[in-house]
This record gives C-alpha cells, sequence and structure tokens, in this order.
C-alpha cells in the first residue's frame, strides 16, 4: 500500500520549513495548553508522524522528512511536558523576538549553575544550607541554626548564610518564652 | 492483513529463547519439532565440527562442559574487564579469552568464537524452527533485548542477527515488548507496570497505554540480576553443605559442580509448587581413591527465602527507581505484568503484590509473552494497516567526554526516542588542531565510571586560542534506538559523523566470516 501523495508533499513541504515552527506550532496546540493537551496532542503528532508508521514506504525523501518531523515531535513534547523548561522555552521566545524556536538547553542549564552559585560556592555549604532552609520551614530553628552554621564553616564570608544563621537563632528565643 | 513474506519475533533470553510469529491476527508462538515452545539458549560444538543448539545442547552441559556454552548473553557487547566477565570467567566451565579491542571471545576446541556469533547459532536455530513450521524461508525479524542493555550490547545483539542471516526489522525492549502483547487489541487505557526478571537480567518499565499506542514513562534496570542469580545462591549453600558433610569441596571439580548447577536450578523450579525439596545426587563426587561420595539433603521454604530475599529486595530498589522517574506511586497503577521464569516462584509473585499492593495481572505466560510481542511488532512495522505502536525512551544517559575526566550529559535517560540534542563546546588548549569526541553511557559524571561507546577525532577546524572555536556536537537517536553522532564547525561548515559502533565490537569483515561460518554450520 502506498502512502497518499498529497500527504507525501504536506510532509516534505513541512520538514523543509521545521525550523520556523515553535513548540506549539509543531504539537499544533495553544500556548496556553494543558499537560494533558500536550500529551495528547503528542499521541495524536506521533501517530501521523512516527517513523515506524511508515517502515514498509521505499519513497527515501518522504522518509527522511517523517523522521525529521517526528525527533522535532519528541523534541516539543519533552520541553513543554517540564514545567521548568517549559517556562524557559517561553521566555526564550519572547526574548528573542520569536526567533529562537528551540529550546536552548546549554543556556537554562547555565542559569541554573549561577543560581546555584549564588546560594553558595561549595557543595557542602549549599548542601547544609538546603537543609537548614528545610529545618527552618519545619519551625525546627534550633537544628536550623546549627545548619547554616555549618554552612558558615565551609564559606565564612557567605552574607546569607550569616543572615540565616542569625534568623534562626533569634527565633530559637521566641520558642522558650512560649514556654 | 498478513504480509506476504512472514516476519517473526525472537525473545533471545539469557537460559531460554522463543519464538513467534502471527497469523490471521493471533500472535502463536512456535514450538520446535519436540513440541517444546522454549529453547534453551545453549550451543554446544562437536569434535567433528557439527554443532548442536537448544535443549539437546543443554543436555551435553553435563558431558561435555567445555564444549558447551551457556549464559552468552551475559557477556554479549562487554569489555573483557568489566565485572560480569570476571565473574563468569571465574565461574563458567567453558574458556573465556580476551579478543581484539578488549572484547569477549570463547575459546572451543581451539577455535575462537565472538559473542555474537555464538548468539547467531541460537538465533540461526529459532528461525530454522520457524522456517520449519511456515514451510518457507524466513529472512526478517525482531529481536528483543533487556530494556537496560546499552548501545554496545544492542549492537552485538544486531550483529547476532545479521550472522545468522536474518534481517534485523528492529530491537526492541523485553518489557515494551511484554506489554504490546498484553493490551494488543485490547483498547485498552491503563497504566501498567512490567516487572521483567529473566536469567540474566531485570528490568522493570512503566507504559501508559491508550488504545494502540505504548507510551514508555520509564524504564529502569540491571543487568547482573536474574533467574541466575537466584541459582548460584542455592549452589553456594548446597557446596558448603556438602563441604561441612564430607569435608569435599565440590567447587574444585568442574564436572561435580555443573551437576550441582543443574540440581540447583531443579530446586529453584520445585519451589514454584512446593514448600519442601528434597535434593539427591548419588555419586556427587568420587575422590582419587575412588571413594564415592551421595549428596543428601532437605531444603525448606524459609531457608531458600533467606538465601535469596537480599536479591529480591535489590529488584525493588530499581522499581523505586522507575517510579520515581515517571513521577508516579505504586498506587497510580492499573495493573502489574510479571515476565521471565523466575517470576513464577511464589517468593517474587509474595514479593511483587506486597510492593505493589495488588495481584500480579493473571493469564499472561511470563515465558512466552516477549517473544509474542516481538512478533506484533514485526508485524506492526510490514503492515501498512496496523495502527499498535511504540513510544519507547533511551534507559541510560548518554555522555560526551570533557577536559579532566568528566562527562557533561548529552541526553538523559528516560528521554523519548527519535530525538535529537546540540551542544555547544569549545577547545581547551591554545592551537589546538583536533579534538577527540568521545561517547559514553551511564548515570556518572566520571568517564570512568561510564561505558565508553566509542570515540572521534574531529579537526579542520580553525586554529585559535582556546575558547575562541567553538563546535557543534549532536547526539542522535533513531527510532531504532541507534545513536549517530556528529561534530560540526559552525564557521567552515567542516563536518564529521559516525554511527556509533563498538569499540570492541566487530568489524565488517569480521561480520562476514562470521556469516559463512554460521550459515554453512551443519546444526543437529
Amino acid at each position: 500500500m502506498g502512502v497518499d501523495k498529497q500527504f507525501v508533499t504536506k510532509v516534505i513541504a513541512v520538514a523543509n520549513i521545521i525550523d520556523e515552527l515553535d513548540y506549539y506550532k509543531i504539537l499544533s496546540v495553544p500556548k496556553n495548553a494543558t499537560l494533558g493537551q500536550i500529551r495528547k496532542a503528542y499521541h495524536k503528532q506521533s501517530r501521523i508522524f512516527h517513523p515506524d508508521r511508515y517502515f514498509h514506504v521505499t519513497d527515501e525523501i518522504f522518509k527522511k522528512s517523517v523522521y525529521i518531523i517526528s525527533k522535532r515531535v519528541t523534541e516539543a513534547y519533552v520541553t513543554l511536558r517540564d514545567s521548568g523548561r517549559r517556562s524557559f522555552y517561553d521566555k526564550q521566545l519572547e526574548q528573542s523576538d520569536g526567533k529562537k524556536l528551540r529550546y536552548d538547553e546549554q543556556s537554562d542549564l547555565k542559569k541554573k549553575q549561577e543560581k546555584k552559585q549564588e546560594i553558595g560556592k561549595t557543595e557542602n555549604g549549599r548542601k547544609m544550607y538546603q537543609q537548614g532552609m528545610k529545618e527552618f520551614k519545619a519551625k525546627k530553628f534550633a537544628d536550623a541554626e546549627r545548619s547554616f552554621k555549618m554552612a558558615l564553616a565551609y564559606e565564612p564570608d557567605n552574607e546569607l548564610f550569616k543572615k540565616m544563621a542569625d534568623e534562626a537563632g533569634r527565633n530559637i528565643k521566641v520558642d522558650y518564652r512560649i514556654k | 492483513m498478513a504480509s506476504p513474506e512472514p516476519v517473526i519475533g525472537i525473545d533471545l533470553g539469557t537460559s531460554y529463547s522463543c519464538v513467534a510469529v502471527v497469523e490471521d491476527g493471533v500472535p502463536t508462538v512456535i514450538p520446535n519439532e519436540w513440541g517444546e515452545r522454549t529453547q534453551a539458549s545453549v550451543v554446544s560444538f562437536l569434535e567433528d565440527g557439527r554443532v548442536q543448539v537448544g535443549n539437546d545442547a543443554k543436555r551435553r552441559l553435563l558431558t561435555h562442559p567445555k564444549h558447551t556454552i551457556y549464559s552468552a548473553k551475559r557477556l554479549i557487547g562487554r569489555y573483557v574487564f568489566s565485572p560480569e566477565v570476571k565473574k563468569a570467567k571465574a565461574i563458567m566451565p567453558y574458556e573465556i579469552v580476551e579478543g581484539p579491542n578488549h572484547s569477549v571471545r570463547v575459546n572451543v576446541l581451539g577455535k575462537e568464537y565472538s559473542l555474537p556469533q555464538i548468539s547467531a547459532f541460537v538465533l540461526k536455530e529459532m528461525k530454522e524452527i520457524a522456517e520449519g513450521y511456515l514451510g518457507q524461508d524466513v529472512q526478517k525479524a525482531v529481536i528483543t533485548v533487556p530494556a537496560y542493555f546499552n548501545d554496545n550490547q544492542r549492537q552485538a545483539t544486531q550483529d547476532a542477527g545479521r550472522i545468522a542471516g536474518l534481517e534485523v526489522l528492529r530491537i526492541i525492549n523485553e518489557p515494551t515488548s511484554a506489554a504490546l502483547a498484553y493490551g494488543f487489541g485490547k483498547h485498552l487505557n491503563e497504566r501498567v507496570a512490567i516487572y521483567d526478571l529473566g536469567g540474566g537480567t531485570f528490568d522493570i518499565s512503566i507504559l501508559e497505554i491508550g488504545n494502540d499506542t505504548f507510551e514508555v514513562l520509564a524504564t529502569a534496570g540491571d543487568t547482573y540480576l536474574g533467574g541466575d542469580d537466584i541459582d548460584m545462591r542455592l549452589m553456594d549453600y548446597f557446596a558448603d553443605l556438602f563441604m561441612q558433610q564430607t569435608g569435599v569441596n565440590l567447587r574444585k571439580d568442574a564436572g561435580a559442580l555443573q551437576r550441582l548447577r543443574e540440581v540447583s536450578e531443579e530446586t529453584k523450579k520445585a519451589f514454584s509448587l512446593k514448600k519442601k525439596v528434597r535434593v539427591h545426587i548419588p555419586e556427587a563426587y568420587t575422590d582419587e581413591s575412588g571413594k564415592v561420595y551421595d549428596f543428601q539433603t532437605v531444603i525448606d521454604n524459609d531457608t531458600f527465602v533467606q538465601l535469596t530475599l537480599d536479591l529480591v529486595q535489590r529488584s525493588f530498589k530499581v522499581c523505586d527507581e522507575a517510579l520515581q522517574s515517571a513521577g508516579m506511586t505504586v498506587g497510580d497503577l492499573d495493573g502489574i505484568i510479571l515476565v521471565g521464569g523466575p517470576t513464577r516462584l511464589p517468593l517474587i509473585r509474595d514479593s511483587v503484590q506486597h510492593y505493589f499492593g495488588r495481584e500480579p495481572t493473571l493469564g499472561i505466560d511470563p515465558d512466552e509473552v516477549v517473544a509474542m510481542g516481538a512478533a506484533i511488532q514485526a508485524e506492526a512495522l510490514m503492515d501498512a494497516d496496523s495502527t499498535a505502536f511504540l513510544l519507547d525512551v533511551t534507559p541510560l544517559t548518554l555522555r560526551l567526554g570533557t577536559v579532566g575526566g568528566y562527562t557533561e550529559q548529552i541526553i538523559a535517560k528516560n528521554t523519548p526516542v527519535p530525538i535529537d540534542r546540540t551542544r555547544t563546546f569549545t577547545t581547551s588548549r591554545d592551537m589546538q588542531e583536533r579534538v577527540k569526541i568521545r561517547i559514553l553511557q551511564g548515570e556518572s559524571n566520571r568517564q570512568e565510571e561510564n561505558e565508553l561507546l566509542g570515540e572521534f577525532e574531529f579537526s579542520g577546524f580553525r586554529v585559535a586560542l582556546r575558547g575562541e572555536v567553538q563546535i557543534e556536537v549532536t547526539f542522535e537517536i533513531d527510532s531504532n534506538g541507534i545513536l549517530n553522532v556528529s561534530a560540526l564547525d559552525p564557521e567552515s561548515g567542516q563536518s564529521a559523523s559516525t554511527t556509533v559502533s563498538l569499540s570492541s565490537g566487530l568489524s565488517e569483515d569480521e561480520i562476514l566470516s562470521a556469516m559463512d561460518d554460521v550459515q554453512s554450520a551443519e546444526l543437529l
């Protein structure tokens, strides 16, 4: 069985302009699509474009085009199903005036790395700080103070650690007063 | 609609293999001429040059342990320095040697065989069983591998198919294949976990089945955990007991040990039905003076559970990992499907039921379901009207080697395929003329803790200060799960690419000569 000629023409055309389509267009969902809609769209588009569907076809140009589209459909799904990646991608679309259409993982990672750097310079410092924040939120202020001080031991100049250690310390006194 | 040319599905197992075909829309397991539905993945070489494969070959384990190769799947696609190969060297009665580029070979009757060649004998036997049943030539097949197999192991399996004279339509994952056989044509809408404990490997996959679309949400595994390990525990227990009873160390006698291994497997199987198993090996050992020792004991279920519980627990750690990857808890699942012979054991069934909080789905043959799924996939690929299709993921993280022995993640594990990812790197030294692209697979940041898939050199870019030249590296996984890597200098347009092929794998010449060997061999 052959494939519909009109469909072949369409697939080849879409593959040619694939770099001009953003992920929402690729999945053909609105910009405010829910996760459920995105998954459904991924299944639907895969059903149309997955290479397995055309395994038996001999037209190599058509198959190559299907493959190009299929890879981009997966890429769109992988990006949009993850809320963190999706919001970075949305910002990227906005800031590039709709010109940067593929999710730039490298700059996303870089940004995350920078954010990490702000919190702490050492692995152990960050770890102790995060533990302190957890304890702080659980209102275990004495534990939190100890963790922040540990973090300070790794990075004595870290203003944020100092501030949190003081803050936790202040809260311990409040505990005593209630008792 | 049946395709004009028959296509088969082969489950190439560590201990047993199974072949199936779709007939009038129904997947059917093909038995051999004796009516046996699974065949031992054992290859035995005879002195006269003939080769015996399957259940008959397994019987020769006792009489010709050095000429009879079993559990080849544990070695295929591995480097000779890997822990699994070292372990095998210590316990296998046949001779394991080092081949070119740190590959593994077995030496039988003075001849060296690659592992793909050994597996090719098993595949050829499966092909011939199918041909005998269908009454016509069979050339196309889908072959299954554990989901957690790395790229090297997949390529080696594909090579085995080619050597056996098969056009391998697709290599698919065993748990995915089982899910396909389970859900095919049933118009389901559910989330299932496939718990696949085979002879040598363990996989867990979590899938969402929606009508005829089978989407793998996450997969995890342990390629060092299987039913064989349960046998080994029993064997160790028996050997220690024999030592206590008689003062004789059976481990030093290859023949006696082989016998003990066989009895251990039988004992394990007996626990599927019994609470207590009597073990008796007459003439288990004969010493130099001709004194004969029997071995006798009774082992109860509690002792059996104690011996093996940590193995079972290990599988649930892997299940935790898969569920976490899928962002789910056991409560989100609609069904549990058990695959692999060892899942017949009450020990496994009970633990699985306890872990998942529900009874596993009944009515699925754990030995045959994978081959049936492979046959369905083979048919679906050849049949334009088929609607069933798989959306699978890559099981392990793909990485690029960077300076100082570190790696950079390019495609994360559990990413759906097909997909490509491009990253930009810069040179690390002034006036650098070439860069080495090292491709690795695994979950560690350090190069040496990952599997090396291959490497190539890229040159021809502008020679400049470090950091000035940019190189774009693209990793691409096609729908066959095969990785392609390319490097591009965007400034000059200079590019290089490679289909990553196992650096310890077979060259084209080696494959061709192995093909001759295997295809002309007379199978008994």
